[in-house]
């Protein structure tokens, strides 16, 4: 069972790992969102911007998104620590993403690219 | 959380009930549709063609109700790949949406063959087939951009066509010979069985709406929407399929069997209200065709890369462009494969086989979503249900019965453009059925564990680094 710390963390890391590969620096730059991420379980709020290609991770949440990301903290943790596929727990529904067609696709586009090229 | 049950709370660019419905006809309008109004029309005794058209709308409606529930049940972009396999297992679920997503590339091809004429009868000098090249190639030069026709542009669009084909309609009737008794001429108990069928295709892809259900303002939207879509359809259709019979002989609008007059619609317009009526409806055709090739060719270009990433298909179909952050290669298949169907309908003029399957096709997804629902009423009780579908599982199982009958309707028909489709369909679905039988779900469960094992972790070894 994960913490608030441990899905924090792993935020933190996923912005870390964004902002240091080149190629989604590329694609991203021209992509500013932001994303609401919530544990439905522990009710934690955290947020990530992307601005020019940058992955800025901040605690709470934003007044305005673009896009919602909300599953237990568990599930999030494993997404965002990059063990388990987002589209596993999304297809089974137990990974929420409230936004644009488009904006869900890049999400997907975006762990592609750093996890499984 | 916010989006199941009502307001989509903090979400910046979020989507109102006007263009849910503008994006559910939108996605509908098509050229093609013209010949399936005149193909109903010729089924029909007198002027009887709004009769199945009405029909169609109310088992549409049913169809409505029953996506309405399964996306407020899973709300994922997937749509009905997602709804069947929770019902009936990932088999079922990626054969049909296989063969769902082969169809609407066939209808492109169809659409694009339409349009060609369309735009030759504004510009003679250019030859359809040029024409299908050009229209093709913007098409996916704007879906590799990630263009889309959404929002605002989907609502001008979808309107401006609504407008333009009553209010061409009701100036037809006004002066025509209309003949109030030739509206309740009966055709043949068969042949209005048949004419339902092929009329379903007048509301393929009503549904497409549905990916939109984590973008709406009110989640309540997405049913609604598609309820007043369908109403919109039948009303539209129903209308002009009177006005196309009331005021233009038969065989203008049909021609022959062995030869079908591709732009019925021009025709109607240029008998009904001259040559401006014929450029009135040539820009309408325009708008109408343009959100069928975007949806069409995005959607199934996304279906592709979705795949590739679910190792459905060969993984090389989900590569990302940088530049565009679009799935290069699979917008370059499907537009190889569009422009190879779109040539050889053209070469072949085996259109009306192409809206027979899409017509067929369609019945049988509609048949299946009705099918989960009854199924995920008994699979997946306890689980929360923003919309029920009125008349509940018994509904469920009578529509799904009375969809796989009009689908069978459309195919056993004395011609070949209508048990070729069904030939066609079979075809396609049993070619799938073995590719994933055979090759995808032996391998998946391999290919998902070396990707798993590809990936590393990032969690810290221990609670200190946190």
């Amino acid at each position: 069972m994960s913490t608030n710390e441990e899905l924090s963390h792993s935020l933190r890391t996923f912005a870390d790992d964004c902002n240091g590969n080149e190629k989604l620096r590329v694609m991203n730059r021209d992509w500013n969102r932001i994303i609401h991420i919530h544990a439905d379980d522990t009710q934690a709020d955290y947020t990530l911007t992307s601005n020019d290609g940058t992955v800025v991770y901040s605690e709470g949440a934003p007044p305005t998104c673009d896009l919602r990301v909300s599953a237990t903290c568990e599930i999030l943790t494993q997404v965002f620590y990059g063990e388990v596929s987002p589209n596993e727990p999304y297809n089974e529904g137990t990974l929420r993403v409230d936004g644009s067609e488009d904006d869900v696709l890049r999400l997907d586009f975006i762990t592609a690219m750093l996890w499984e090229e | 959380m916010g989006g199941v049950n009502g307001q989509q709370n903090g979400l910046r660019r979020t989507i109102g009930l006007r263009t849910v419905i503008s994006t559910s006809a939108g996605l509908t309008f098509a050229s093609s549709t013209f010949l399936v109004v005149v193909t109903v029309g010729m089924l029909m005794g007198g002027n009887g063609a709004w009769l199945p058209i009405c029909i169609a709308g109310v088992l549409c409606a049913i169809a409505a109700a029953a996506f309405a529930e399964l996306c407020g049940l899973y709300p994922n972009a997937a749509g009905i790949r997602v709804y069947v396999q929770r019902a009936f297992g990932e088999e079922a679920a990626q054969v049909v949406a296989l063969t769902y997503m082969s169809v609407v590339t066939l209808v492109v091809g169809a659409e694009a063959y339409v349009l060609s004429y369309v735009l030759h009868t504004a510009i003679p000098q250019i030859a359809p087939p040029i024409w299908i090249f050009l229209m093709i190639t913007l098409a996916t030069a704007a879906n590799f951009r990630g263009l889309k026709v959404a929002g605002m542009l989907q609502d001008i669009i979808t309107y401006t066509v609504v407008v333009s084909i009553v209010c061409m309609s009701v100036a037809a009737l006004h002066h025509g010979a209309f003949h109030g008794a030739s509206l309740i001429h009966p055709g043949s108990p068969g042949s209005l069985f048949t004419a339902v069928g092929i009329a379903i295709f007048l509301f393929v892809g009503f549904e497409w709406v549905t990916p939109l259900a984590e973008e709406v303002k009110d989640h309540r939207s997405i049913a609604r929407g598609m309820f007043a879509a369908v109403i919109l359809l039948t009303v539209v259709y129903s209308l002009v399929a009177t006005a196309m019979f009331a005021t233009t002989g038969r065989t203008v609008l049909f021609g022959s069997a062995a030869h079908r007059v591709p732009t019925p619609h021009l025709a109607f317009a240029l008998t009904a209200l001259g040559h401006a009526g014929e450029w009135v409806m040539i820009v309408t055709s325009l708008f109408m065709s343009l959100t069928t090739f975007n949806a069409g060719l995005i959607s199934v270009s996304r279906f592709i890369y979705a795949s590739a990433r679910d190792h459905v298909l060969p993984s090389q179909f989900a590569h990302i462009s940088l530049k565009y952050a679009t799935p290069d290669i699979a917008v370059f298949t499907i537009y190889v494969i569009a422009l190879i169907v779109s040539m050889a309908v053209y070469f072949t003029r085996s259109f009306v086989t192409l809206i027979n399957l899409a017509a067929v096709t369609e019945a049988i997804i509609y048949s299946f979503a009705l099918a989960t629902v009854a199924s995920l009423r008994a699979k997946d009780a306890a689980r929360e249900r923003p919309y029920t579908m009125i008349g509940g599982r018994a509904l469920a199982i009578v529509g799904s019965v009375l969809f796989f009958l009009v689908g069978l309707g459309v195919v056993f028909q004395n011609n070949p453009a209508a048990w070729g489709a069904g030939i066609l369909l079979v075809v396609i679905a049993l070619g799938w059925f073995a590719y994933v039988r055979k090759v995808v779900l032996p391998r998946k469960e391999q290919l998902k564990l070396q990707q798993k094992q590809r990936r590393t972790s990032r969690r810290p070894q221990s609670s200190e680094e946190l």
